[in-house]
């Protein structure tokens, strides 16, 4: 009997959802866009953080030795530095692999070209490029080369990268706190917008209840069918607001290019919209749901 | 034993309005009871209190040997399934047809689409509405529109039948028609009917057992089981 019932009041709830046009339309409408807004707000935010990350992994400090220094010995250091915990990578490029990369990177760059070649000796550096964990153990890594390495050491370009990491560090820090901010008052703008839709809904209703209690309809008779059409109006926003959201989003993936490789964005984005898509069709079944019960619980009070 | 009883009930409303003064009634199984009077004689009140939609500020009505203040609040709905309500303004879902109306009462009870399949065209010609059964609300006329709703206070077959100005937005001839099917649900279903009416016409044509009140309170009792089935 519980199951007959179940499915009376689902067949109730989908009936009240396709018979109240206008008023389906605005809800759902209202609710679609507040979800749209949230899902972007969540996608810029993921975005941000993903850029932020790839930037960091290419952060990097390089170690520049004296020309003094045999390669065998640089290779002893090597071997001590990668010992560190917060060491992830160390790479080491002798004066013939730096030249080389020198020249490629300003081929068709005469005057460069010919001052190397009026030099006549290799001007560049052996070098270590060393990658740190995370950002934070930078400061660590170099105190540790200055204190231990410090003769074989020509020079190390940490000084500008420094500026740069700091500047990263805050950035993450602060659009993850603005996006959960947005994030956290659209969500709060979708439920009382929604909630007032649904409210406007039941008020036109009224005397339905009634009837319904007249006739012997228990609280749960009544209320489940609301609680069901909640849920279509979830599940259709969200449709309609991922729908959006994938669009707009694909869209605006050549606004990172040049700050994250095109190939790397299409990969987050296909990675991280079905991610969205779970939260918003929750979120959106959620504020149906809660708007829709609430609402009710005000015309079934005996 | 009485099917419904009112022992000494009092109700006044938030404007101080006493619309019961101290009402005893006994209705017993089968019997076919008028309530009449001026409009605020407290007709609409009393019947009210049989189904529970009110509550009297002293004294007690029983349904059986109950009290209705016994009732808990979450049970109200399954104790007003012992009783078809008819009202003047129909009160019926203007979204659902003549079947969905008449149907949605035997629902909330848990029927089977069987039951309700074979149930509801048979009341629907006993009302002589089978013809409408596709028709929604709008699409009859005041009598028809009672005649559903009659319809479907009856298809639960409860034990009582309460009407509240059923004939009130109805033309004379309508009104005969709703009167002559009451009458025909009491004798030949032998269910309780209990009519509040201002119509002295179709009391008159009842030929029954005529509960007469004045603000607030019982006047006269005319017939009482003289027509007892």
């Amino acid at each position: 009997m519980k199951t007959l019932k179940l499915k009376r009041v689902i067949k109730e709830g989908w009936v009240s959802f396709k018979r109240n046009t206008w008023l389906t339309v605005a809800t759902v409408g209202v609710l679609s866009l507040s979800l749209f807004v949230i899902g972007n707000t969540l996608f810029v935010g993921m975005s941000a953080h993903e850029i932020i990350e790839n930037i960091e992994k290419n952060v990097n400090i390089s170690i520049y030795f004296k020309n003094s220094v045999e390669e065998s010995r640089i290779m002893e250091i090597k071997k001590e530095i990668e010992k560190r915990p917060e060491l992830a990578s160390v790479e080491y490029i002798s004066k013939e692999s730096a030249l080389e990369k020198f020249s490629k990177d300003n081929e068709g760059n005469e005057v460069i070209l010919d001052a190397i070649d009026e030099i006549g000796d290799n001007p560049l550096f052996s070098s270590l490029v060393l990658t740190a964990t995370d950002q934070v153990h930078y400061d660590l890594l170099v105190k540790y080369l200055e204190n231990n390495f410090q003769e074989e050491i020509d020079r190390i370009n940490y000084g500008k990268n420094k500026a740069v990491i700091e500047k990263l560090g805050r950035s993450t820090a602060m659009v993850q706190r603005v996006g959960m901010a947005i994030g956290i008052v659209f969500i709060l703008i979708a439920t009382l917008v929604t909630f007032s839709a649904v409210r406007m809904s039941l008020y036109t209703r009224k005397k339905e209840f009634d009837i319904m209690r007249l006739v012997g309809a228990s609280n749960i008779y009544i209320r489940t069918p609301f609680i069901v059409e909640g849920i279509m109006y979830g599940l259709v926003a969200s449709i309609i607001a991922i729908v959006f959201i994938a669009l707009v989003d694909y869209g605006g993936i050549p606004m990172a290019q040049g700050v994250i490789p095109k190939d790397e964005m299409v990969r987050f984005y296909c990675e991280s919209i079905w991610k969205i898509g779970v939260i918003i069709v929750f979120a959106g079944v959620f504020i149906g749901v809660f708007s829709s019960f609430i609402s009710i619980r005000k015309y079934l009070k005996i | 034993m009485p099917i419904i009883k009112f022992e000494n009930v009092k109700k006044s409303y938030q404007n101080k309005f006493s619309a019961l003064r101290g009402v005893d009634l006994v209705i017993h199984p089968g019997e076919f009871v008028s309530v009449v009077g001026k409009s605020g004689a407290g007709k609409t009140t009393l019947v009210k209190m049989i189904y529970a939609e009110g509550f009297p500020d002293e004294g007690k009505v029983y349904y059986g040997d109950r009290s209705t203040d016994e009732i808990r609040k979450k049970l109200l709905p399954f104790y007003r399934r012992n009783f078809g309500t008819v009202f003047q303004d129909f009160k019926l879902l203007h979204q659902k047809t003549v079947f969905e109306n008449v149907a949605y009462a035997a629902e909330i009870i848990g029927k089977t689409n069987e039951e309700i399949n074979e149930a509801v065209p048979k009341v629907l010609a006993v009302f002589g509405l089978l013809e409408k059964e596709d028709k929604y609300p709008n699409q009859l006329s005041g009598g028809e529109q009672q005649r559903v709703s009659m319809a479907r206070a009856l298809i639960n077959r409860p034990d009582v039948i309460i009407a509240d100005e059923p004939t009130g937005n109805l033309d004379p001839v309508s009104s005969m028609e709703i009167m002559k099917l009451l009458l025909k649900i009491n004798s030949n279903m032998g269910t309780t009917v209990i009519l509040a009416t201002h119509d002295n016409d179709i009391v008159n044509m009842a030929q029954k057992r005529v509960v007469t009140m004045d603000k607030g309170k019982i006047v006269s009792d005319q017939n009482p089981g003289k027509y007892l089935i």
